[in-house]
């Protein structure tokens, strides 16, 4: 049966770099609509007379405590500017935001999608929708908000209608390569009291008009490719009482991402003063100043390191906080690519609304892309590690010890096996495995059994296959692998196995 | 890129041809198939950081590629009546008695055979994907395997006489 099957492929017509592509021209459309979108929110309407409309009530408090893991990892830490990490004896490690947590209440709900106005401590004000029974993640996680708008460009924009304003827009635009125009994809918003309908006005006049529901609004995702001009809303006598207008003019896929004359920004000047931390490695050091700017200075240009930094791809500068519980860690890192590569790295890790760990960190890195594979010379350190802290230190030997593993489990020589496994046939004995990987591998008699320091073990049973192996610290990190899958392990958290 | 970003793209290189061919089976064409793995791999990169490793990357990444094409399908024919979307051999013409054989078989089932025999999928990964039980998988192969033999056999006499 599977010969009949295999013989119907056609030929292989696979392009990475086509895949590679549409990531970046969807993250450029989205950059563009987001610049279009957020023109449109600043533009203030048109005044009218009459009684006072969009007056809006604030609605019932949602408890954080309610809300699934994922949406308060996005309700709190989206906006802290001071994150930290709790550990204590026995229990996970965790995140917390120093500046405090947002309120959170559900201003409208339609039935099928909510609306929640997330106030924070620092004055900031954002607006969470979704539908109300949420979805769940391609992993399996459960999460309701579905999208977050925030005024942190404009604190004294409203997230909620006013009298001013009183309807909210958010709008979706796509282009495809063959139309002259953007289409609108998704039209919804909130409505103020007093509106009773909204509608989106084309050029030549049409107007295409929706109800309130639940002080809500939503056209849809249907709404057909016109040349669209305008948002209006109606009162319940059908008068025009806001109108905003609305760009689906030049095709916002033409816009360019750089204009011509584009040149990278200048290397910002290091704060006067010293810094907050100093390390150093052979070849590079790396200061961290309390105004969260981080400077790296590679010695030579010509070491070893930095020309395989530069052979890579994307080489970057990071830095984060680590916390260790219950046998698990926790990260919080951030930092920024530069391409190309200089001899002096300077990135400021964070934004005026926050999302990012403070300092004094516990790890800075320079990584780059290249090498991965198990057993290379490249290792699985990154090139340029410069621990902080002990905690720090030991981070980043497990993570390396980790990566160990988690490459070895997905080398040209493990695929097959694991294949093969999956198929329901028979894998090889440790003996065997540890004979096909050379040297740093040694069989273990059962699959708890610790390896020696600095060789990893293997454990076979035929179906299961069980890697170990000793971290400079002497913790025991393993993988279990049951044909394709990966099962028990506790290198999770600090490689990414598969 | 990052490590899963480059486990993507590892089994992207390893296993293109087996999306590429059980995905044109949803969407009734090689070039739309490769459109549509294109757009899966795409839409798997940017979401990267909201797969667990819970499951297999592969069965991860496969649900994306379903998904994909069926929304492919609707948007470029409508949902069928049943409100199901049909699968079917790309090229029927190059094997017309299988083609013919899979033809009979209920739709869920079809896509199950595909899933094995042209993904190349493990029946846990293959469970993932369709959000059933191995069990269910295992039974619903043994006995697509065996109607689609006996059809196949049918076919074979009829072709003798």
């Amino acid at each position: 049966m599977r010969e009949r099957f295999d013989a119907l492929s056609g030929p292989d017509d696979g392009n990475w770099e086509e895949v590679r592509g549409k990531v970046r021209r969807r993250s450029r459309r989205t950059s563009a609509l987001v610049a279009a979108v957020a023109v449109a929110l600043v533009v203030t309407g048109l005044g009218f007379g009459g009684d006072v409309v969009g007056l809006f009530d604030h609605g019932k408090p949602v408890p954080l405590s309610s809300l699934s893991e994922s949406d308060r990892q996005i309700a709190v830490f989206s906006l802290c500017r001071r994150i930290e990490l709790v550990s204590r004896p026995g229990q996970l490690p965790r995140e917390r935001c120093r500046d405090g947590v947002p309120e959170v209440r559900e201003i409208a709900n339609d039935g099928t999608r909510f609306y929640w106005k997330l106030s924070y401590p620092t004055g900031f004000t954002c607006l969470a929708s979704g539908p109300v029974h949420g979805h769940r993640d391609a992993d399996g996680g459960y999460s309701k908000i579905g999208m977050l708008g925030c005024n942190v460009g404009a604190p004294s924009h409203s997230v909620v209608p006013t009298p001013k304003r009183p309807i909210t827009v958010d709008i979706a635009l796509a282009v495809k390569p063959h139309e002259s125009r953007a289409r609108i994809t998704h039209a919804a918003g909130l409505a103020g009291a007093g509106i009773t309908s909204v509608g989106l006005v084309a050029k030549s006049g049409f107007v295409l008009k929706t109800g309130i529901k639940g002080h809500t609004y939503d056209f849809g995702h249907a709404v057909p490719l016109r040349d669209w001009v305008a948002l209006v809303a109606y009162d319940d006598t059908g008068k025009e009482v806001y109108r905003e207008p609305v760009y689906v003019h030049p095709p916002v896929g033409h816009l360019p991402i750089r204009p011509p004359d584009y040149r990278p920004p200048p290397i910002p000047a290091l704060p006067a003063g010293p810094p907050l931390q100093h390390g150093e490695t052979a070849v590079a050091t790396i200061d961290v100043y309390a105004s969260k700017l981080v400077a790296a200075h590679f010695d030579s240009v010509t070491s070893e390191v930095y020309r395989r930094l530069e052979r890579g791809a994307r080489p970057g500068l990071f830095c984060g906080d680590v916390a260790f519980g219950a046998g698990r860690w926790l990260v919080v890192a951030g930092g920024s690519t530069t391409a190309p590569l200089r001899q002096d790295l300077r990135t400021t890790l964070g934004t005026q609304y926050g999302g990012f760990p403070s300092p004094p960190y516990d790890y800075c890195e320079i990584s780059g892309t290249y090498g991965r594979y198990w057993n290379d010379e490249e290792g699985t350190h990154e090139l340029v590690e410069v621990p902080f802290t002990a905690v720090g230190r030991r981070y980043l030997n497990e993570r390396a010890t980790a990566r160990d593993l988690a490459y070895l489990t997905r080398t040209r020589k493990m695929w097959p096996i694991r294949k093969a496994i999956n198929r329901g046939e028979t894998g090889p004995t440790s003996t065997e495995l540890a004979r096909l990987f050379g040297e740093r591998v040694v069989p273990l008699g059962a699959r708890t059994a610790t390896p020696p320091p600095g060789k990893v073990g293997i454990w076979s049973d035929g179906k299961l296959i069980v890697a170990s192996e000793l971290s400079p610290g002497g913790r025991r990190l393993f993988v279990t692998v049951r044909g394709m899958r990966i099962g028990a392990n506790n290198i999770r958290h600090l490689s990414f196995v598969y | 890129m990052d490590e899963r970003g480059e486990a993507i793209e590892h089994l992207y290189r390893q296993r293109y041809v087996h999306f590429r061919d059980g995905v044109a089976t949803i969407t009734g064409s090689y070039e739309t198939a490769r459109d549509v793995v294109q757009e899966a791999f795409a839409r798997a990169l940017r979401k990267r950081r909201t797969f667990r490793g819970e499951g297999s990357l592969e069965a991860w990444v496969w649900k994306i590629a379903v998904r994909t094409a069926y929304e492919h399908r609707r948007e470029m024919a409508g949902p069928s009546l049943n409100g199901t979307i049909e699968s079917a051999l790309v090229e029927p013409e190059r094997d017309p008695a299988l083609a013919e054989a899979l033809r009979t078989l209920p739709v869920k089932r079809r896509l199950i055979v595909f899933l094995r025999y042209f993904a190349d999928l493990s029946y846990a990964q293959i469970a993932e994907v369709c959000a059933v039980r191995e069990g269910t998988v295992g039974a619903t192969l043994a006995q697509a395997r065996v109607a689609l033999e006996e059809l196949l056999q049918e076919e074979k006499t009829r072709e003798r006489r």
